[in-house]
C-alpha cells in the first residue's frame, strides 16, 4: 500500500510541476501587469493543439516543440498586450475580466470550429515507457515533461534575478510611478512581461499533451486550475506558483486514488477556500 | 421606482412604454423560435439584475452567481419531485437556501478581509466546489442533472408552471420587469445608498460603521487628517440624510486621496531625478531599477 501511495505522490509531483509552469505564467502576468488573465487556460489549449499539429505533421516531439511554441506565444503575448490589454491596465477589475473572458470565449469557439469537440491524442512512441527505481514506477513522458518544466522555470528565475530587463520588469512591479519617472518604458516592459507569461503557458501546454489529450473543453478547467495554484502558492510569487502546482498535483493524485478521479478538482477548490480564508496571500506570498 | 420613471426623459418613457406594449403583444405575431429566444432574454435580464445589485451597486465582483441559480433550481426541483411541493411553495426554501449560502460566502469573505480579485476567486471556488459535489450526489441526479418527470396529466396545471410557451413567456417578462423595478426601488432605498457608499468609499464606511468613536477621536494633523476630516463629515451627515444624492458624493473620497498620493509620489520622484542628472545619464535604468528592487527586498 505504501509503495502504491508513493507512486501516486510521485506522479502527482511530476504532473504538478507542469501545472506549476502553467500557473507561473499567470503569476508573472498578475505580479507585474496587475491584470488577471482569465484566458489563461485557453492559451494553454491553443499550445496543446500546436504541439499536436507539430507532432502529427512534422513528427516533432512535444518536449522539443515546446521551444518554438513558447517563442511564438511570446510574440503573440507581446502584441496582445501592446494592442489590446494596455488600454485596460489600471481600469476596474470587472472591465479587465470581461475583456479577457471575451477573448477566452472567442478562442474556445474558434478551436471548436477548427478542430471540433473531440479529444486529439498525441501518440508518442514512449507514452507507455517507464523507469523502475526500487518500488517506484515513473512514467517516462511525465518525467520528461516535468524536467522540461523545471528547466523553463529555472531560466525564468535566472532572467528575473540576473538580467537587466528582468530587474527593470521587477522594478515596474515594485514601484510603477517611480519606474516610469526615471525613464523605464513601462508599456514595453508590460508587453515583454505578458509575452513571457504566455511563453510559459505555451511551453506548459506543449508539455501537457504528453499527459492529456487536447480538447477545447479543457480550457476553462485549466484557467481555474491555474487560479487555484497561484492563490495557494501566492498570487505574484514565482516560486509559490511552482510549490502550489506540486501541492495541487499531489492533492489531486491522492484524491483521485482515495476517492474518485472525478472528485479530485473538488479537493483543489476546497484547498483554495481554506487558503483564501486562513492565508489570503498564499503560502509564499506577501501581504499587500 | 417612481424616481426612475421621473428621471427618465419623455422620449425614454415613450420608448419604454412602446417596448412594453410590443413585448406584451409578441405572442400574437412571433413564431415559437422567436418566443423561445425572448424567454431566454428575459431570464438572463433577470439574472443580470442579480449581478447588477452585487457589482453595480455594492461593487463586489462575483463570478460564482451560477452557484445560487443552481442551488435554487435543485432545491425547488427536488422538493417538487420528492415531496410534491409546488413551485410557488418551493420557491421560498429555494430563495432561503441560495440567500443563506450567499450570506455565508460573504461573511467568510469580509470576516477575513478577502477583497477584489480574491473575493471573485472565492466565489468561483465555492461555485466549482458545489458543482463538482452535486455531480456526485445520486439523489440530485449526479453528473447527468436532475430532470422533472414528464406527467401528461399535469400539463395543464398552469398554477404549477406546467403550461405552454405562452405561460413561460409571460412569466419571464413579469420576472424581468419585476427585477428592474425591484433594483430601482433598492437603489433608491437606504440599503441602496449604503451599498453605493460601500462601493465608492469603503474605508470611510468602515470608519463610520465600525469605529465611529475612533473616527471622531483621531487627532488632527496626523497622516490620516484627510480621512479623519471626511469621516467626521460622514458621521455628522450619516443620521438624517440617507437618500440624498449629495450624501454619496461625500463618500467618494478614494479618488481624491489616490490622486493626491499620485501627485506626491510623482513630485518626489521628479525632484529626485532632476537633482541627480549625472547619475540619471550614466546609470538610468540599471541604478533606479536596482534601487527599486533593493528597496523592496529591504521592506520584505
Amino acid at each position: 500500500m505504501a509503495a502504491i501511495i508513493l507512486n501516486v505522490v510521485v506522479q502527482g509531483v511530476l504532473t504538478g510541476l507542469v501545472y506549476g509552469l502553467m500557473a507561473l505564467g499567470l503569476s508573472v502576468i498578475f505580479g507585474i501587469v496587475r491584470v488577471v488573465n482569465f484566458a489563461h487556460g485557453e492559451f494553454a489549449v491553443i499550445a496543446m493543439y500546436a504541439a499536436f499539429l507539430l507532432f502529427r505533421e512534422l513528427g516533432l516531439d512535444p518536449v522539443i516543440a515546446a521551444l518554438p511554441i513558447a517563442a511564438g506565444f511570446f510574440c503573440v503575448g507581446y502584441l496582445l498586450q501592446s494592442a489590446l490589454i494596455n488600454p485596460f491596465v489600471g481600469r476596474a477589475e470587472h472591465e479587465q475580466f470581461i475583456l479577457l473572458v471575451g477573448l477566452g470565449m472567442v478562442i474556445v469557439n474558434g478551436l471548436l470550429m477548427i478542430f471540433g469537440p473531440d479529444a486529439r491524442p498525441t501518440n508518442l512512441s514512449y507514452a507507455f515507457d517507464s523507469y523502475e527505481i526500487g518500488p517506484l514506477l515513473i512514467d517516462k513522458a511525465r518525467l520528461l515533461a516535468a524536467a522540461a518544466a523545471l528547466v523553463v522555470a529555472a531560466i525564468l528565475f535566472t532572467f528575473f534575478r540576473m538580467s537587466q530587463t528582468g530587474i527593470a520588469i521587477r522594478a515596474c512591479a515594485d514601484n510603477l510611478i517611480g519606474a516610469a519617472v526615471v525613464g523605464l518604458d513601462v508599456k514595453r516592459l508590460y508587453a515583454l512581461t505578458f509575452g513571457i507569461g504566455l511563453a510559459c503557458v505555451g511551453a506548459a501546454g506543449a508539455l501537457m499533451v504528453t499527459i492529456a489529450d487536447a480538447r477545447p473543453a479543457l480550457a476553462q478547467a485549466f484557467t481555474l486550475q491555474a487560479f487555484v495554484i497561484v492563490i495557494v502558492g501566492g498570487l505574484g510569487s514565482m516560486s509559490g506558483a511552482l510549490v502550489g502546482g506540486v501541492l495541487i498535483g499531489v492533492s489531486e493524485a491522492l484524491a483521485g486514488f482515495f476517492f474518485e478521479p472525478s472528485m479530485k478538482s473538488m479537493f483543489s477548490f476546497g484547498l483554495l477556500i481554506l487558503v483564501l480564508v486562513l492565508r489570503p496571500q498564499g503560502l509564499m506570498g506577501r501581504r499587500a | 421606482m417612481m424616481a426612475l420613471w421621473r428621471d427618465m426623459p419623455v422620449r425614454g418613457r415613450l420608448l419604454a412604454g412602446l417596448l412594453l406594449v410590443v413585448l406584451l403583444a409578441a405572442p400574437l405575431f412571433a413564431d415559437r423560435y422567436l418566443l423561445s429566444v425572448l424567454i431566454l432574454i428575459f431570464y438572463f435580464a433577470y439574472l443580470g439584475q442579480a449581478w447588477n445589485l452585487m457589482m453595480g451597486l455594492a461593487g463586489q465582483l462575483s463570478l460564482g452567481h451560477a452557484l445560487h441559480v443552481g442551488l435554487g433550481a435543485y432545491v425547488a426541483a427536488m422538493l417538487w419531485v420528492y415531496l410534491g411541493w409546488g413551485p410557488w411553495l418551493g420557491v421560498v426554501p429555494a430563495v432561503a437556501v441560495a440567500a443563506i449560502v450567499g450570506a455565508a460566502i460573504a461573511w467568510l469573505g469580509f470576516r477575513f478581509s478577502i477583497e477584489g480579485v480574491y473575493f471573485a476567486l472565492l466565489t468561483i471556488a465555492f461555485a466549482e466546489f458545489t458543482r463538482i459535489g452535486f455531480d456526485h450526489i445520486g439523489a440530485a441526479g449526479g453528473a447527468g442533472g436532475f430532470f422533472l418527470p414528464y406527467q401528461a396529466q399535469r400539463l395543464g396545471e398552469w398554477w404549477n408552471l406546467r403550461g405552454g410557451q405562452g405561460l413561460f413567456y409571460y412569466a419571464g417578462l413579469t420576472m424581468a420587469c419585476g427585477a428592474v423595478i425591484l433594483t430601482a426601488w433598492l437603489k433608491g432605498s437606504r440599503l441602496g445608498y449604503q451599498w453605493l457608499a460601500v462601493h465608492t468609499g469603503p474605508t470611510v464606511v468602515v470608519a463610520v460603521g465600525r469605529c465611529r468613536e475612533q473616527a471622531l477621536s483621531w487627532p488632527a494633523g496626523n497622516r490620516r487628517g484627510e480621512l479623519q476630516h471626511r469621516a467626521r463629515r460622514a458621521v455628522r451627515d450619516h443620521r438624517p440624510q440617507w437618500g440624498r444624492q449629495d450624501h454619496i458624493v461625500q463618500y467618494d473620497r478614494r479618488r481624491d486621496r489616490s490622486r493626491s498620493r499620485h501627485d506626491l509620489i510623482c513630485g518626489r520622484a521628479h525632484r529626485w531625478a532632476h537633482t541627480r542628472p549625472h547619475l540619471r545619464a550614466r546609470h538610468r535604468t540599471h541604478l533606479t531599477a536596482r534601487a527599486a528592487v533593493s528597496g523592496a527586498q529591504r521592506r520584505g
